[in-house]
């Protein structure tokens, strides 16, 4: 027994007191790891491949897809072909509707924003039922059939001249997408400690400074997602834009998809074209990400 | 003396039930360090934001400086107030927390940097001017906080337990601080807390606020010395005031003692028996019985193990009239004499 105390306190043998060190072994395949990547990829392959469908018959010459009993899977050949023809024919509509709904959801989404932060600001500010009520009063639109409420919209619209104009379509878009703003907003801004507010008033800010100045850009990756849901909801939507489409002007992009698989022009160039529309919503994701993620915002108020 | 903060009357309810204010007047001078001592859930933070003006008041009035205020916004009202959570602003730097206040007061660039730098120093916040209020610890919190509060040198300063989420032995030297800061600044501080420590230290009076009211105002040592209701007695010191029952010409009450009032000693007059010792520094503190089943607290020098008989004599006291509760001033007869504080 006195041999290792002794060692260990003139210093000379202190690796042979000490444990061994752990050993790292690298993580092995189990039969639960392997079914857990497995279903990972099912799930995966259940949401993608629909995408790769679209993707497929986009971009095959159709005589290999629409015009073929039996379309492959993997493609023998990809061509720019359908694309070309929804860009170079004489009346093409795609890239004029493109700009349209490019238009109508940047108008929507913004407008959101601007409507969304003070009402959800009120809201938050009331007691926590009645502002719940009220938000699920907001949603009444939403839980209607849209064509119920597009066509009386329409009427209105005639009447005031503006049927068919970017604002028309954008104006009715909103009543789908501020409810969902202001609700992602609302939690946002109940989650701010009310004393911020009360601080910010009392080092000598108006309301609005206070609004604006101190509590926004807290709910930044709230406004960020909120304008995303806004702006992708416009960008997807095709029943209101369909009857407020006036065919002396444009239509969004939605409806002219709609309109090449329905019979007026070529279903190959509306495939083409969805594929193009998933662009801007990748780009614009991409762009609003670090503004999504913010967690350097969360902490910094103690209690 | 001038008074720089006057409550008139001012009245606020919770809804139509409990009374947080009920019917308020009192004055506090300017350079008082005037502290509101009150248990959890009494209104005391209530009390004071309705100062600021993030509260408002049922009736009444309040005045800053002579001039009311009642209605004013928060913002136009001039005061300074640190809040219990520091409320700093996550989205911005120390120095930005700090430079707030002034910015709102449109203040230029070259007039806001000389200040920041200024205060900072005089808080010891230098080096951490440019951190996030997210990296520094709750000690630095609450200093930047205290120290956006006085850079633009406000007329009235309202601190909402500011010292209570700091740990103990940072809140001791925080304390210590706060009080010199008070005295150099020559200002007006109300100071909310439920800890009648930092009220003894801080305070140059200490309202203690019960059920909507003021119970009892005046400096610290009368709130302990001279309680004015029982429940004063019962509140104010780490442990509760003794009674024992008491008649005298007609009238009853009570005899209310603390436990440095009564000497135990074996040729004491009063007999009970004890229950529990506990030892705290140099003094024992006996939970005892007497034979009517009343528990008092003792303190001695001695240690007694439980079960012992003690004898004690009391030498001050305090008479609180029944059913009124209210003191009142010791019959001629017994004159008071006051023994020793312990520290």
């Amino acid at each position: 027994m006195t041999a290792p105390s002794t060692a260990a306190v003139d210093g000379t043998n202190r690796a042979a007191v000490r444990p061994p060190a752990p050993v790292f072994r690298p993580r092995r395949f189990t039969l639960s790891n392997i079914g857990l990547y497995a279903s990972m990829c099912l799930i995966s392959l259940f949401f993608l491949f629909p995408i790769y469908l679209i993707f497929l018959i986009g971009f095959t010459p159709d005589q290999y897809t629409l015009f073929s009993g039996r379309p492959p899977i993997i493609p023998p050949q990809l061509t720019w072909s359908n694309l070309q023809a929804g860009l170079s024919a004489s009346n093409a509509p795609f890239l004029p509707s493109m700009y349209l709904s490019l238009e109508v959801a940047f108008f929507v989404g913004a407008l959101a924003i601007l409507i969304g932060i003070p009402t959800a600001y009120g809201l938050s500010r009331l007691g926590s039922k009645l502002a719940y009520g009220l938000t699920t009063v907001l949603f009444v639109v939403n839980m209607l059939p849209s064509i119920t409420i597009a066509i009386p919209i329409s009427v209105q619209f005639i009447r005031i001249g503006l049927y068919g104009s970017p604002i028309s379509i954008g104006l009715t878009q909103e009543l789908l997408a501020l409810p969902v703003t202001v609700f992602l907003l609302v939690g946002a801004f109940q989650g701010l400690p009310r004393d911020l507010e009360n601080q910010a008033r009392v080092d000598g800010a108006g309301r609005f400074r206070a609004i604006y100045g101190n509590l926004v850009p807290l709910v930044a990756p709230a406004l960020a997602a909120a304008f995303l849901l806004a702006w992708m909801l416009s960008w997807d939507e095709s029943t209101f834009a369909l009857i407020l489409y006036n065919p002396a002007t444009s239509a969004t992009l939605p409806v002219n998809i709609f309109l090449a698989f329905t019979g007026r022009g070529n279903p190959v160039v509306g495939v083409a074209f969805s594929c193009v529309a998933t662009i801007p919503v990748i780009v614009l994701t991409v762009f609003l990400q670090k503004y999504l993620k913010g967690e350097d915002l969360a902490a910094g108020v103690r209690g | 003396m001038t008074v720089k903060l006057r409550f008139d009357r001012v009245t606020k309810r919770f809804g139509k039930g409990r009374f947080i204010a009920d019917d308020i007047s009192l004055d506090i001078d300017t350079g008082e360090f005037f502290v509101i001592l009150g248990p959890s859930g009494e209104g005391k933070s209530t009390l004071l934001r309705m100062v600021a003006g993030i509260e408002t008041v049922d009736a009444g009035r309040i005045f800053i400086d002579g001039k009311e205020v009642t209605h004013i916004a928060p913002n136009k009202r001039n005061i300074a107030m640190v809040f219990q959570n520091y409320a700093l602003y996550p989205n911005m730097n120390v120095y930005k927390n700090i430079a707030f206040p002034l910015r709102m007061q449109y203040y230029p660039h070259e007039e806001i940097e000389p200040k920041v730098r200024d205060v900072a120093k005089t808080l010891g916040i230098t080096e951490i001017l440019d951190r996030r209020v997210n990296q520094i610890s709750g000690g630095q919190q609450q200093r930047v906080a205290l120290a956006r509060a006085i850079v633009r040198n406000p007329t009235l300063f309202l601190l909402d337990e500011p010292l209570s989420n700091l740990d103990a032995r940072v809140r001791f030297a925080a304390r210590a601080e706060l009080k010199k800061i008070q005295k150099d600044l020559g200002q007006t501080f109300v100071f909310v807390t439920h800890d009648q420590k930092e009220a003894e230290v801080l305070s140059d009076r200490t309202g203690v606020i019960h059920q909507g009211r003021f119970e009892q105002v005046g400096p610290f040592g009368d709130l302990y010395e001279r309680p004015a209701t029982r429940w004063i007695g019962d509140f104010v010191g780490d442990v509760p005031m003794n009674y024992m029952p008491w008649t005298e010409a007609g009238t009853g009450g009570q005899l209310g003692f603390r436990p440095e009032w009564a000497e135990v000693s074996d040729s004491g007059t009063e007999s009970a028996t004890v229950q529990v010792s506990e030892r705290v520094g140099d003094f024992s503190y006996l939970l005892c019985t007497m034979a009517n089943g009343w528990r008092i607290y003792l303190r001695t020098l001695r240690t007694f193990a439980a079960g012992t008989q003690v004898h004690f004599t009391v030498n001050r006291h305090v008479f609180f009239e029944t059913p009124s509760d209210d003191a009142i001033p010791p019959p001629s007869g017994r004159p008071e004499r006051l023994p020793p504080r312990g520290p």
